[in-house]
């Protein structure tokens, strides 16, 4: 696994070292100036579940996939590697935009409001949502898999805002109920509870992402 | 030593099914220490076979047992032992070729850098240029240079000749000829150049419309299989189960068999019987129109 990921790392050295630091001074000024913190945390997370992918899809232009599987690597392992890279690519990001944003002169988000422990678990658990979602499209459709996400995205935005316009109360009602079922539950299971769950949801959400991974991977031609 | 053990490559009942191309019950073994030549038009499905034998693409029936391994469930031993080149050889095209040397031979525990080097010299290919920026010639003879050094004991070559001058190509021949020297190593290689094979392969497989036509020793298809020229007597009926293949034109039919002694009892000294080339074989057999 190590030696994969040292390959992925070597060949996308540049697009990595280049892209990711634009990204995180891009975001922590973005961060610094932003009064939310929960917002543009949010934010931020889905971009940082962005970069590992846009790595990924790089073979696409490289055209390297048959080359990639011929060395001597199960495609089990050649997964597990990506999944690994992915969550440590997502991590620097997300700790370096972090420490950028608290360093900046005239920031707006100190130390406690950047790292409050809900917020990062938050954040963690978002990443955890996208790049779940997001590799299996990659790994059966590649870049094309993940520019489809992106509008279905979109358009799910807009249909959401339309429904919301039509559908306001009803909306409000459901949204509220949410909050009444959820409210109870994290009061009853308290923070540690809450965060403990959270987190097993998070590996459960991230292991069904791999094995539906794994089974696409396993049947792919290249 | 049992006979799965023996054979560098064992390939049985192999199926692909693409839903408009159909790759059929491909059975053939390649021996310990031969070159074995796998010929075919284009399409016949030479590369789906290779793609299969690497598991590049998930097979639908069958097995592949490379030094006697099942290919799936020993897969990373089984590419360890194998050196592949790809028809349009594929690296990191962005890479120079120190860099992809240093990317990729982790991957390798039998990696010897000493002949990697001496075969970069051999080869005269520069290490710090880009492999985009290769020729195809040198890009191939940088394939070749890769599958060699990591000790591979059996070599797949897909197409390894085709867009080459014919210079290189003979120099390629004769590398692969100088690997089996090294006892127990072994080649498939892939081509419909036949000329590269009569020269080097000691076993052709056959491959038409995804179904294995013969798979045999290169000297006994060159001994028994002969083209017969005649007049239109040769269209006869009672020679039918004769041909494999038959040429018909204004005053002369050309006719394929598989059994050129048989052909020269049942017909005599006025036809002209002559030995088959590959290519005659692979003509009469994907353009010879039956049996007329």
């Amino acid at each position: 696994m190590y030696r994969l990921m040292l390959k992925d790392l070597r060949l996308h050295k540049r697009f990595v070292v280049g892209f990711g630091i634009a990204y995180v001074i891009y975001l922590a000024i973005f961060h610094s100036r932003a009064n939310n913190p929960g917002a543009v945390s949010l934010f931020g997370a889905f971009l940082y579940a962005i970069i590992p992918l846009l790595i990924f899809t790089r073979e696409d232009k490289f055209k390297a996939a048959a080359f990639n599987l011929s060395l001597p690597v199960t495609r089990k392992e050649f997964l597990q590697a990506r999944y690994v890279l992915g969550w440590l690519v997502m991590l620097v990001l997300y700790a370096g935009t972090s420490l950028l944003t608290i360093a900046i002169p005239g920031t707006k988000l100190g130390l406690s409001a950047i790292f409050q422990v809900k917020l990062v678990l938050l954040v963690i658990f978002f990443m955890a949502v996208v790049f779940g979602l997001l590799m299996p499209l990659v790994v059966a459709f590649g870049f094309a898999g993940m520019i489809v996400f992106l509008v279905f995205c979109q358009v799910l935005g807009i249909l959401f805002l339309f429904l919301a316009n039509l559908f306001r109360p009803a909306i409000s009602a459901a949204i509220r109920a949410i909050g009444e079922f959820l409210g109870p539950v994290q009061a009853g299971l308290g923070p540690a509870g809450s965060a403990a769950t959270l987190v097993v949801v998070l590996l459960l959400f991230s292991y069904g992402s791999y094995r539906v991974c794994l089974f696409l991977f396993e049947r792919k031609d290249v | 030593m049992s006979e799965a053990v023996d054979n560098a490559l064992e390939v049985r009942g192999l199926a692909k099914d693409y839903g408009d191309f159909r790759l059929k019950d491909m059975t053939f073994a390649l021996p310990r220490g031969y070159i074995m030549g796998l010929i075919g038009p284009n399409g016949a499905g030479k590369t789906t076979v290779i793609k299969l034998l690497l598991n590049l693409l998930h097979r639908d029936e069958g097995n592949v047992r490379i030094f006697g391994l099942d290919n799936l469930a020993s897969e990373v031993e089984v590419k360890s032992r194998i050196g592949f080149v790809h028809d349009a050889p594929v690296f990191y095209e962005h890479l120079t070729l120190r860099k992809l040397k240093d990317t990729v031979a982790p991957f390798y525990r039998s990696w010897d850098e000493t002949a990697f080097h001496r075969l970069i010299r051999e080869f005269d290919l520069p290490l710090g240029k880009r492999f985009s920026r290769l020729s195809r010639g040198m890009k191939m003879k940088f394939a070749l240079a890769f599958a060699l050094s990591h000790r591979a004991d059996l070599l797949i070559l897909d197409e390894p000749t085709s867009g080459l001058d014919p210079v290189f190509r003979r120099e390629l021949l004769a590398n692969l000829s100088a690997f089996i020297q090294d006892e127990g190593k072994s080649v498939l290689f892939s081509t419909h150049i036949t000329s590269d094979l009569e020269r080097i392969a000691d076993f052709i497989t056959f491959i038409h419309n995804g179904e294995v036509v013969f798979s045999s020793p290169r000297d006994e298809i060159l001994e028994k299989w002969a083209v017969v020229k005649g007049g239109s007597e040769l269209l006869a009926e009672k020679y039918r189960s004769l041909f494999r293949g038959i040429r018909r034109r204004e005053f002369v039919v050309q006719a394929l068999t598989a059994d050129g002694a048989d052909a020269r009892r049942r017909l005599g000294k006025d036809t002209l019987i002559e030995k088959a080339s590959l290519e005659d074989i692979m003509f009469f057999l994907t353009r010879g129109n039956g049996h007329a």
